[in-house]
């Protein structure tokens, strides 16, 4: 494929704090894999044998280590960003620029997905698209579902996205925060394009293909701090404007403009400019458009232009939030054997030690090294290394990490445990999150807690 | 095709409700007809020889209506008879026609109210105006209708629009409008036409309520709805609703008080239109001829009353009985003539209707004409794009342009050119208001011709709302396509500088700078085009000129470069801009005395070498633009010389200058344009030097 893959890790998981501040988002296990093994192995999948990945400087060994150590063989260039600084997607894109050759696919660390990247690489290339970005129909459950830990007042996040006629070009894009009293719409962009339909229902997977000018264009517009939030809104708002280049071909009835025009900065229409006389001879000489209804130009001369590939099947969620990582971890047990289908994939580890009368499901992840007590009812949850489970323990819907011990006759739902957690007998924790090195003692009982670091919390 | 399930689908019809019903508005409420519709009522104007009313009752009769309702107003009696004498009053009819006479009515509002009170709706009705050509097949829009009905009661309406792209003939730019449809429900959201605003706000609630919307500005208005019961009434209940435009939106705004939504049923592939202005009239009018309305097209010839034949041959010519076609005579394509008519020799034809009982001289040419019946053009006339009413004579040599309507018993000519898009009749227009100053009526109006009896109509003397709109499409008719692309071309180019505003401030700053500057530029030119305007009206001295233009560099902040450019080109353009059709040799004979006169100011901006420059660069640029400086750039150049404004060594520095890489062939053209002058320079200074 002539892209070049980016994978965006260097992020902070700002939704799920609780989870995040003791290990960075793209370390996070997912079905006991790292959150990052998942668009790399989307990647490799795909046919890359490179890919760029950009992760906060103290967790570059961390991640190069797991991800050899589960088999993946890209070449990994793992650039380092500073921890101290907050670097956002755009920031980064800049600061490996010179890396770029040609256009480029970015995706976050956060997405796991059995979509094959050619359908999206299709579409960008048919259409000779500026940006053409990934979307699904996320169902309800997956963002609609309590999250563990402390309830707090839902966000929507709902993006607004307008299609043409044919549900691919991007005509209009605004996020739910943005929505002021009206939207409005310039007659001249109906006139273009007179059929808009917009759809709230789709969540955007944050999976790019950007043109090489676009990041010849970031790396000018020193403004622009991530991808998602002023990049993209920014190209799908341009897609009808005027270049500029054009008025100054108009003879110049005003002199000054040409000597004005010299010292700022280049438009972005600037940038699109075509040096390969190839392909626009290609349009030229095609007689293909992708509208109908006028005799205008193929894409009436637009020069930026937006696409969108959405993912009608298949599985496809971004664990970015904290109930989201939970239903991931219920997801993917079943998607395993799609993900990685030469390896050969045990949902319950051989090493792992189940005693009698314990009952897994189906839909179970036992991971190595672990022992199960007798009596043990275990349903759409994943259990970590190297952890203990008594006898008579109920887990429901949760997420064990590695290094756990969890004594008899606890009962837990819907629940996050981190690494290293220690748990008494008979706890019952409901919709909680137990954080790193956390002990939890005999009998407690807790609904909707996020148990972490802070020391007064374990007191009560 | 809609007869061809008549007969089956009016069957199960009867099972399902006794009676469908129709009621047909027969009346437009305004006066976009102009002079025409002062004597026949819109419903009865001829379209294609056939009354407009005919189409609308015909496809009625199509989708197996058996009770029509037709509301007339102004005029009434004449839909009346034509009523009572057409086929539908006969025993044989599958539909009965019913006029509902109603003088007081001022708009479609009145009317509703008006059947409201008769009381004569018993279950969903189709709503239409009396002007729509259509082959829409209308019962199964009709059936989708009652399912959701029966599904959810607050569905009151179901109106009909047709996907057109824009620009689609028949698309009346009146009617413009841009909908917001909910996908799944096709339930309508947000209803707004357009007319001249540049941006369309809807309110943010229809997406933040609905998952899936649609804004479509690709649909054209049928004006063809299916109504409840209820919708009567809700006029009669809100008085206030004069259209249904007004209704449509005050459902949509109360949708949540009352509960009430309205649909949209979208149609692709079958032809619906209304008459609702002269340009439609003369696109459906096409349209028929080129038989996009089957079945009903001239030759089904669907007024039974009428037993005459129509031939139907190539290139969509249609001929009725009787005609005759002299020697030499051309119809070319879509042409059709009514009966008895007489086309004289050498005459040639194309895109035209031609009624009955016509006489058409020699020598004539016609040209998307719409003449009615008992027209008679003499000789060498020519017609183009006009609409003549009955009895119209066109005297020899006259020449109707395009755009213009010719109302009944005019008369013109003969050996004169009308102007484009006049509307004449052959009766003084009457004020409605005070007739107290009627003149007397003078026999001939020389105007238009020694034989003519014409007067011209003004629109705005009628009591219609919106004037303006009206002027709007008159003047536009038979100019559409013209008018359309300013249209366009203005709209993108502030377009262009909204989507900056709305920026989100990533390069505004930079691209602002550009703009702000530009714009400053313009601004700055067209006051300083003004003030030399003023001077020269009023006399006002060079000094103060000076001063003025001084305050203006300052006003707008510009460099004086650019003062000295614009000063010259200011000097050059304002005569030129003021007399037109000049002919390329004459534009020195112009400028000469404009620059003697301004010569002291001239001088007064342009005295160092730079200025100079500046003003040459000025010339250069200008004559890129301007095709009659770009003729005499030479004389002009010569002239600044002669009269000492500029020097030669900056001339032949400023012919000597690097080429800016944009603009490279116009540089050489310019100086290839000039050379001679440069040689003769270069001769004479070596002359001087010599001596």
């Amino acid at each position: 494929m002539e892209f070049q893959a980016v994978i965006m890790a260097g992020g902070r998981g700002s939704r799920m704090t609780d989870l995040t501040a003791k290990c960075p988002k793209a370390m996070l296990p997912v079905g006991n894999n790292p959150l990052i093994w998942y668009p790399v192995n989307m990647l490799e999948r795909a046919g890359f044998e490179e890919v760029i990945i950009i992760a906060l400087e103290s967790s570059v060994t961390d991640i190069q280590k797991s991800l050899v150590s589960r088999g993946i063989k890209m070449k990994l260039d793992i650039v380092g960003i500073p921890d101290n600084e907050d670097w956002g997607t755009a920031e980064s894109l800049r600061h490996i620029k010179d890396k770029i050759k040609t256009d480029i696919l970015v995706v976050g660390c956060d997405l796991i997905s059995d979509i094959s990247l050619h359908q999206i690489a299709n579409l960008h290339q048919a259409y000779d698209s500026s940006v053409t970005m990934l979307l699904s129909p996320l169902p309800d459950q997956y963002t609609d579902i309590p999250a563990p830990g402390i309830k707090s007042k839902k966000k929507t996040e709902r993006d607004f996205i307008g299609f043409d006629e044919k549900g691919k070009r991007v005509l209009f894009l605004t996020s739910e925060v943005d929505l002021e009293e009206t939207i409005s719409f310039s007659k001249s962009t109906l006139k273009r394009h007179p059929y808009i339909n917009i759809r709230s229902k789709l969540t955007d997977c944050h999976l790019y293909l950007l043109k090489k000018w676009v990041v010849d264009f970031l790396a000018e517009n020193q403004r622009m701090y991530t991808i998602k939030g002023e990049l993209i809104p920014h190209l799908v708002r341009r897609q009808f404007c005027r270049p500029k280049a054009q008025e100054s071909e108009i003879p110049g009835n005003t002199p000054a403009s040409l000597a004005s025009q010299q010292d700022t900065k280049p438009s972005i229409h600037d940038f699109t400019v075509n040096n390969d006389s190839y392909s626009s001879q290609i349009i030229d000489l095609s007689t293909w458009i992708d509208h109908d209804g006028d005799m205008a130009d193929c894409f009436h001369g637009e020069s930026i232009r937006c696409y969108a590939h959405i993912q009608e099947e298949g599985f496809c969620i971004r664990a970015n939030t904290l109930s989201s990582y939970c239903e991931a971890n219920r997801q993917v047990p079943r998607l395993l054997s799609t993900l990685s289908p030469h390896k050969e994939c045990k949902l319950i580890h051989p090493t792992a030690v189940v005693k009698e009368k314990s009952q897994i499901g189906q839909d179970c992840l036992v991971g190595e090294d672990v022992t199960v007590g007798e009596k043990v009812s275990i349903k759409r949850s994943v259990i970590g290394r190297n952890c203990t489970i008594g006898d008579k323990v109920k887990i429901t819907g949760s997420v064990i990490m590695d290094n756990i011990h969890i004594a008899e006759s606890c009962n837990i739902q819907g629940s996050i445990i981190c690494s290293q957690a220690q748990l008494s007998e008979k706890c019952e924790l409901k919709d909680c999150i137990v954080g790193h090195r956390q002990q939890i003692i005999a009998m407690g009982k807790f609904t909707n807690e996020a148990i972490i670091d802070v020391e007064k919390m374990m007191e009560i | 095709m809609a007869p061809k399930t008549k007969t089956s689908q009016r069957g199960e019809d009867l099972k399902q409700e006794d009676v469908l019903q129709a009621v047909v508005i027969a009346d437009s409420f305004n006066i976009r007809f102009g002079p025409l519709t002062q004597k026949k009522p819109r419903a009865l104007l001829p379209l294609v020889n056939v009354p407009v009313i005919d189409y609308t009752l015909n496809f009625l009769a199509a989708a197996g209506i058996q009770e029509v309702f037709v509301v007339c107003c102004h005029l009434a009696d004449q839909i009346r008879t034509h009523l009572k004498n057409s086929k539908w009053s006969e025993s044989s009819s599958t539909m009965t026609v019913t006029p509902v006479l109603s003088d007081g009515c001022l708009s479609v509002g009145d009317a509703l109210r008006e059947i409201d009170s008769k009381a004569l709706i018993r279950s969903d009705f189709i709503l239409i105006t009396g002007d729509v050509v259509s082959n829409i097949a209308v019962q199964d829009i009709m059936a989708i209708h009652k399912k959701r009905r029966e599904k959810d009661k607050s569905s009151l309406m179901t109106m009909i629009y047709k996907k057109a792209p824009i620009g689609h003939s028949t698309r009346c730019p009146e009617d413009d409008v841009v909908l917001a449809v909910s996908t799944q429900s096709e339930q309508v959201l947000h209803y707004q036409k357009t007319r001249q605003e540049k941006r369309l706000d809807m309110p943010v609630e229809i997406l933040l309520d609905n998952t899936d919307v649609e804004i479509r500005y690709d649909l054209m208005d049928c004006q063809i709805s299916i109504c409840t019961p209820l919708v009567p009434q809700l006029y009669t209940d809100n008085f206030d609703y004069q259209t249904r435009e007004d209704f449509v939106k005050g459902i949509l705004i109360n949708e949540e008080i009352l509960g009430n939504t309205i649909h949209l049923h979208v149609v692709k592939d079958e032809y619906a239109a209304r008459v609702s202005n002269l340009q439609m009239y003369d696109a459906v009018s096409k349209d028929i001829i080129r038989r996009w309305t089957f079945p009903m097209v001239p030759d089904q010839n669907f007024i039974s009353t009428d037993k005459q034949r129509i031939s139907y041959g190539r290139h969509n010519i249609y001929l009725s009985e009787n005609v005759s076609l002299e020697r030499g005579c051309v119809l070319e394509e879509n042409v059709v003539i009514g009966s008895n008519t007489i086309v004289g020799s050498n005459t040639s034809i194309i895109d035209s209707v031609i009624g009955k009982n016509c006489i058409i001289g020699e020598n004539v040419k016609i040209k998307g004409g719409y003449l009615w019946d008992g027209v008679k053009v003499e000789d060498h006339c020519m017609i183009d794009t006009a609409v003549l009413a009955s009895g119209v004579i066109v005297y020899k040599n006259t020449t109707v342009n395009t755009g213009s309507v010719l109302a009944w018993d005019v008369k013109v000519g003969p050996d004169i050119v009308l102007p484009m898009l006049v509307l004449l009749m052959s009766e003084p227009q009457k004020d409605e208001f005070d007739s107290d100053t009627e003149e007397p009526i003078p026999e001939v109006t020389p105007v238009f011709g020694s034989k003519s009896k014409a007067f011209e109509y003004r629109a705005s003397c009628g009591s219609d709302d919106d004037e303006e709109e009206d002027g709007i499409i008159q003047d536009t008719w038979g100019l559409k396509i013209l008018s359309d692309d300013e249209d366009y071309d203005d709209i993108y180019s502030t377009d262009s500088e909204d989507d900056i505003d709305v920026d989100d401030g990533v390069d505004e700053a930079d691209i602002e700078l550009g703009d702000v500057d530009e714009h400053d530029v313009v601004m700055f030119y067209s006051e300083l085009i003004d003030t030399l305007k003023r001077a020269k009206e009023e006399n006002i001295g060079k000094d103060n000129v000076i001063l003025e233009i001084n305050s203006l560099k300052h006003a707008y902040n510009i460099c004086i470069n650019d003062v000295h450019r614009m000063v010259v080109k200011a000097v050059i353009d304002l005569p030129l801009s003021i007399s037109k059709d000049i002919e390329t040799t004459q534009v020195m004979n112009i400028l000469k005395p404009q620059l003697a006169a301004q010569k002291s100011l001239l001088l007064n901006y342009i005295k160092s070498p730079e200025a100079q420059l500046d003003c040459l660069n000025s010339l250069e640029g200008f004559s890129e633009e301007n095709k009659l400086v770009k003729s005499a750039l030479i004389k002009i150049i010569h002239y600044f010389y002669h009269e000492d404004m500029l020097d030669e060594q900056v001339i032949f520095k400023w012919y000597k200058k690097e080429p800016h890489p944009d603009n490279i062939t116009s540089h050489t053209a310019v100086r290839k344009q000039v050379a001679p002058f440069i040689k003769w320079l270069q001769d004479a200074e070596e002359e001087s030097s010599d001596d």
